[in-house]
């Protein structure tokens, strides 16, 4: 099975463009648009899969909407955002274009993490390239509109929307309580649209092709394409395209990815570090939100890693616990104690000084989170560990206790 | 209205009020630790989640405004062992002598750890305790900060930036090394910290406490070299019964003056005394100022966290601040010279000790200007909760005490010092002596009950014989703050730090309760009303000090003992 | 449309850590305090407030490099170096382990001033410092 290019065949033909999709977008009106984007399915792709288009209707009638294109990748496992920063800038530029003209919104942010200075330099290029269609655009199209790059400071719980409008805010960048939700109530108190970039990215092509062509693809729940971050114990490591809900978990590991080179898959986690990990027995799962969620985990960002049987269950827990433990904001008591208790007792285990009660301990801690914690991260943080010890006890318990 | 049930029960509460608060007011109490009533939301302990019918998860209480028709369940087994589960991870790092062994641990009393532990019928810990380190942050001369027992609630800076508009604190880092700190990690001696300890009465931990200072008073008074003196604050009286079980408000004055002999303090006087003496000097002051329109308004200077606060933040007022030293000053300067002198003591073999509601005053007795020739004027300042632990660690249980009497020189008080106490106190004493000293004739009325009160703003204008004054009252720095915006607007303006004014005050028993504080004010307003004299300047004691030592106010004599004539603006000398 | 990270980019730029006076500056421009902007400062990775190494290297130690053993890297380059997290003391290096840099499909990875080295192996690693000690030791 061949790689399904959607959005990389555009980002591979043309590197830059005369903003045609723009011009459609502007000569349909912004209520035709918003009719196309519903029609088409898209979901947020930063990890939640929430409909786009139900997200921006809570502030269509809004004026003064703030649109923020969140770049803050920062999912162990994930690059996709950086991919199309550095190689499909423009086709960014014109969704978040597109986009702003949709929300009427003229105040619009590109939050980049500062550790991408290739993918920010590669937008500034694109930027600079364009600047007579932005005049344009600004003069015809979307009077007073700004565009704003930020970087950010490095910090993990940016990705999370509230979060990162604090952080543009110039507050400590944690969580907001939610309810109100930022598209009613965000930056500066104004209604706030947060989409991902990859999100962004699919708003020229659902133009150009209508909402019809790109609900053809994918299946119910989970419309298009979507990138995926292929990394870990595999062949050809790298990023590919799929068509949702056509190819399962294994055919990408297997098919696209040349599967293990040096031995046996032991397990794969299929969305980043914040999802439930698949033994091999679990693999010929169709790869979109709904079939993930089904099978106990969730497709995330995307991004898929692969074990082999090199990988000690035990150690990528640690990597995991001790990720969370640091980037928690530390604000929220059961994410901040509850990821140092988990850290602290899979070290203990590590070091052979645990016992088998710590391994209830441990799932303790992480349904206290799921439920109680604060924001996203700490209600995820858990995932990933706890389906370890579910599925691989003899790597904790062995030689272990 | 909105009408809401909560398990089962029908509640009737104003629009946007929190489910917490909600179900509060039926005698439901959710547990918390980062919530207090005084302080914006934080939404950090996570303790207090709640299920509501037909909405996923479980919402935090004290975020979620109630609605009409909403069902809430509190108490729900599930929801109980979550609850359990976070105290326990928060236990499971804390610093191992805790591990809820509270028989042991001196904060037992204050602590909410220990009450959350009852409420939840904690008493088996299951998550693995963590060892932890923490550093103590003993910069200040008013306050210390003992990190390893801060559970980030948020309290402290929430109370430093919102209640004081001082904002010395700030969560930093992130993730495990969340911590409280001061700006560059310095310390909160060398940032612009008031010392007002408003955020020791919010922790729920005791992570912050006061700069004991116990053990040096109590070798002074073992050595038998020292003279040791005590003076009281006014409010001290009608708050100390409350560590010992009694009401607030309650004035135990005379027990407390038993419990200091048996102490050996070697004489015991009242600092209402030389709140008098404030008040001739300060009321002298205002009337000078006045007639030869001199800089207005006249603003207080009688509590130190507002002076430190008027330095950093306000120091364009410099010029309005009255030149009178604070109560416990003034005292401090006449303990080393007119009474060293008339018992024929030196004043370096005589200890200055205070008893105060007050953290603040444990630095302001270092202030440069508060000590002549490496004579402090007042040694040691202990607050109303160190003297109630000295009383208690000698076995004495106060309110069973016989009645004592302070000691002369310095033995009659008149209820106007007694005001100093509470917020307004200080403008009402000094305006029944201004006006008698304007029109030599008598008030017609005493109480000026404009001033009076728990508001964080009060102004009044006063008829002195068809001449206006205008004057305005706060307690609370960001109360403060936001009057003083408006200075000009005013003759003469009293600022007390601390909420309520000295009921209040850092050094206090621990409480924010807006109960508790209005029974301490009825308390003091109560036997301001019983005293003989209210006035200061017909205090008889306060005229035979102005014969025999002073002449009058703002004489050269009472310039150097009992005014500020140097700049303020200079670093404390530890001793 | 200036906001608080650029202002701390900018300083951080030109002096390589945040100066105590221009963090001053910042806050009184921002309104906030001095305390809180520490506060919001500390929570970043990225912001120094003491001087640093000359090159930062920054090794990433998350799951899809730690399959493909960053450990072995990291652990050679801290030999090498004789530092762990910080600074080394001649002042050329500062080593920092950090969370996932997003090129996980060609990790191991580093960062030396923000440029990438990627496939790494612990000799390819010593063989790209040392071509940075003696870019360094010709500057000095």
């Amino acid at each position: 099975m061949p790689e399904h290019k959607y959005l990389k065949k555009f980002i591979e033909a043309s590197p830059s463009g005369d903003f045609a999709n723009l011009r459609k977008a502007v000569e349909y009106g912004r209520d035709k648009c918003l009719n196309e984007l519903e029609i088409s399915g898209l979901v947020g792709r930063g990890g939640a899969g929430f409909s786009t288009a139900a997200k921006w209707k809570f502030a269509w009638n809004s004026p003064d909407v703030v649109l923020i294109c969140n770049g803050d990748e920062g999912e162990p496992g994930s690059f996709k955002d950086r991919y199309i920063l550095e190689n499909g800038a423009f086709l960014l530029l014109e969704g978040l274009l597109i986009s702003a003209f949709m929300l009427n919104s003229s105040e619009v942010y590109l939050y980049i993490r500062d550790e991408y200075k290739d993918a920010l330099e590669a937008f500034h290029k694109c930027l600079d390239d364009n600047l007579d269609l932005i005049v344009w655009y600004c003069e015809q199209v979307n009077p007073g509109f700004e565009l704003k790059v930020v970087c950010g400071g490095g910090a993990y719980v940016c990705g999370d929307e509230t979060s990162l409008i604090n952080s543009l805010e110039g507050k400590r960048p944690h969580s907001r309580i939610k309810p109100p939700y930022p598209a009613e109530k965000g930056l500066r108190g104004l209604p706030t649209i947060v989409n991902n970039v990859e999100t962004l990215s699919n708003l020229p092509l659902i133009i150009r092709d209508g909402g019809e062509k790109f609900s053809s693809m994918g299946v119910e729940g989970s419309r298009g394409s979507k990138l995926i971050c292929l990394s870990g114990n595999v062949e050809k490591p790298g990023l590919y395209e799929i068509e949702m809900g056509k190819i399962t978990l294994e055919e990408i590991i297997y098919t696209l990815g040349g599967g293990c080179p040096n031995g046996k898959l032991k397990f794969v986690i299929p969305g980043g570090t914040s999802t439930a990990v698949l033994a091999p027995d679990g693999l010929k799962i169709a790869v979109d939100y709904g079939s993930l969620r089904k099978a106990g985990t969730s497709l995330g960002t995307g991004a898929v890693i692969v074990a082999d049987e090199s990988v000690d269950a035990l150690d990528a827990a640690c990597n995991a616990a001790d990720f969370f433990m640091s980037e928690t904001c530390g604000i929220c008591f059961p994410c901040k104690e509850g990821n140092r208790q988990i850290d602290h007792l899979l070290n203990l285990i590590r070091q052979g000084k645990g016992q088998e009660s710590y391994l209830k301990l441990i799932q303790d801690v992480a349904l206290t989170a799921s439920c109680a914690a604060r924001c996203g991260l700490g209600q995820s943080c858990g995932n990933m560990v706890t389906s370890l010890i579910d599925k691989f006890r003899t790597d904790f318990v062995g030689a272990k206790l | 209205m909105i009408t809401l049930k909560i398990n089962d029960k029908s509640v009737k509460v104003t629009e946007g009020t929190s489910i917490f608060e909600a179900a509060e007011s039926i005698g439901c109490k959710i547990p918390a630790l980062c919530y207090h009533r005084d302080l914006s939301v934080y939404g950090g302990c996570r303790l207090c989640i709640v299920e509501i019918k037909g909405r996923a998860g479980f919402p935090i209480s004290c975020a979620t405004p109630v609605e009409e028709g909403m069902e809430v369940l509190t108490h729900t087994p599930e929801i109980c062992e979550l609850r359990k589960n976070i105290f326990d991870l928060i236990i499971a790092y804390y610093p191992f002598e805790c591990q809820l062994k509270c028989d042991s641990c001196a904060t037992n009393k204050i602590c909410e750890l220990r009450q959350l532990a009852e409420e939840m019928e904690i008493n088996e810990l299951k998550f693995v305790p963590i060892a932890r380190q923490g550093e103590m942050d003993d910069s200040s001369l008013a306050l210390k900060f003992d990190s390893s027992r801060c559970i980030n609630c948020g309290r402290c800076v929430r109370v430093c930036r919102e209640v004081q508009h001082v904002g010395i604190l700030t969560p930093s880092r992130r993730g495990p090394a969340t911590q409280v700190s001061t700006f560059m990690d310095k310390g909160m001696g060398n940032v612009d910290c008031t010392g007002c300890g408003q955020c020791l009465l919010v922790c729920p931990v005791g992570a912050i406490q006061e700069n004991f200072e116990i053990n040096q008073v109590l070798a002074a008074i073992a050595d038998p070299k020292k003279h040791v003196v005590v003076q009281v604050a006014p409010s001290v009286r009608f708050t100390i019964g409350e560590e010992f079980g009694e009401k607030a408000g309650v004035n135990l004055e005379k027990q407390m003056v038993t419990a200091l002999r048996k102490l050996n303090f070697d004489q015991i006087f009242d600092t209402v005394f030389s709140a008098d003496l404030t008040i001739m000097e300060e009321s002298a002051e205002f009337i000078k100022r006045f007639t030869e329109g001199a800089k207005l308004p006249l603003i207080s200077s009688c509590c130190p966290g507002w002076i430190r606060f008027a330095e950093d933040h306000l120091p364009e007022l410099k010029d309005n601040l009255s030149t009178c030293k604070s109560p416990q000053q003034m005292f401090g300067a006449l303990l080393k010279s007119y009474y060293a002198e008339k018992k024929g003591l030196e004043p370096k073999d005589i200890v200055s000790v205070s008893v105060m509601p007050c953290t603040a005053k444990k630095a302001e007795c270092m202030r440069p200007e508060m000590i002549e020739n490496g004579i402090y004027d007042v040694d040691y300042v202990l607050t109303t909760r160190e003297l109630a632990s000295m009383i208690q660690s000698r076995g004495m249980h106060l309110p069973e005490l016989p009645e004592g009497k302070y000691d002369a020189p310095f033995g009659i008080t008149t209820g106007a010092g007694l005001l100093f106490g509470v917020s307004g106190g200080v403008m009402e004493a000094a305006l029944r002596t201004a006006y008698e000293l304007i029109t030599k004739e008598e008030l017609p009325k005493i109480e000026f009950d404009d001033v009076r009160g728990l508001k964080g703003i009060k102004s009044a204008e006063i008829d002195i014989k068809g001449t206006k004054i205008k004057v305005a009252v706060a307690n609370g720095l960001e109360n403060s703050w936001q009057l003083l915006k408006h200075a000009d607007d005013y003759h003469f303006i009293e600022i007390m730090a601390c909420t309520g004014g000295c009921i209040g005050g850092g050094g206090q028993p621990i409480s924010r309760d807006p109960d508790v504080l209005q029974k301490r004010k009825n308390g003091l307003y109560k036997d301001d009303k019983n005293m003989k004299l209210r006035k200061s300047h017909k205090n008889p004691a306060i005229q035979q000090l102005y014969k025999e030592f002073l002449g009058h106010p703002l004489s050269e004599k009472s310039h150097h003992y009992l005014h500020i004539n140097a700049d303020l603006q200079s670093p404390f000398i530890p001793k | 449309m200036e906001v608080l990270l650029d202002k701390l980019h900018k300083v951080q730029d030109e002096f390589g850590f945040l100066p105590e006076s221009e963090i001053v500056r910042i806050a009184n421009e921002q309104g906030i305090t001095k305390s809180e902007l520490f506060g919001i400062i500390t929570f970043y990775s990225r912001f120094y407030l003491q001087p640093v190494g000359k090159f930062v290297i920054r090794i990433c130690k998350s799951l899809s490099c730690g399959i493909n053993s960053a450990a072995d890297v990291r652990q050679k380059v801290e030999e090498h170096l004789e530092i762990r997290n910080g600074s080394s003391k001649d002042g050329l290096f500062r080593l920092e382990t950090v969370e996932c840099l997003g090129h996980c499909g060609e990790g191991p990875i580093m960062t030396i001033n923000d440029k990438i080295y990627d496939k790494l192996n612990p000799e390819k690693a010593i063989e790209i410092i040392t071509s940075y000690q003696h870019k360094g030791e010709e500057n000095a």
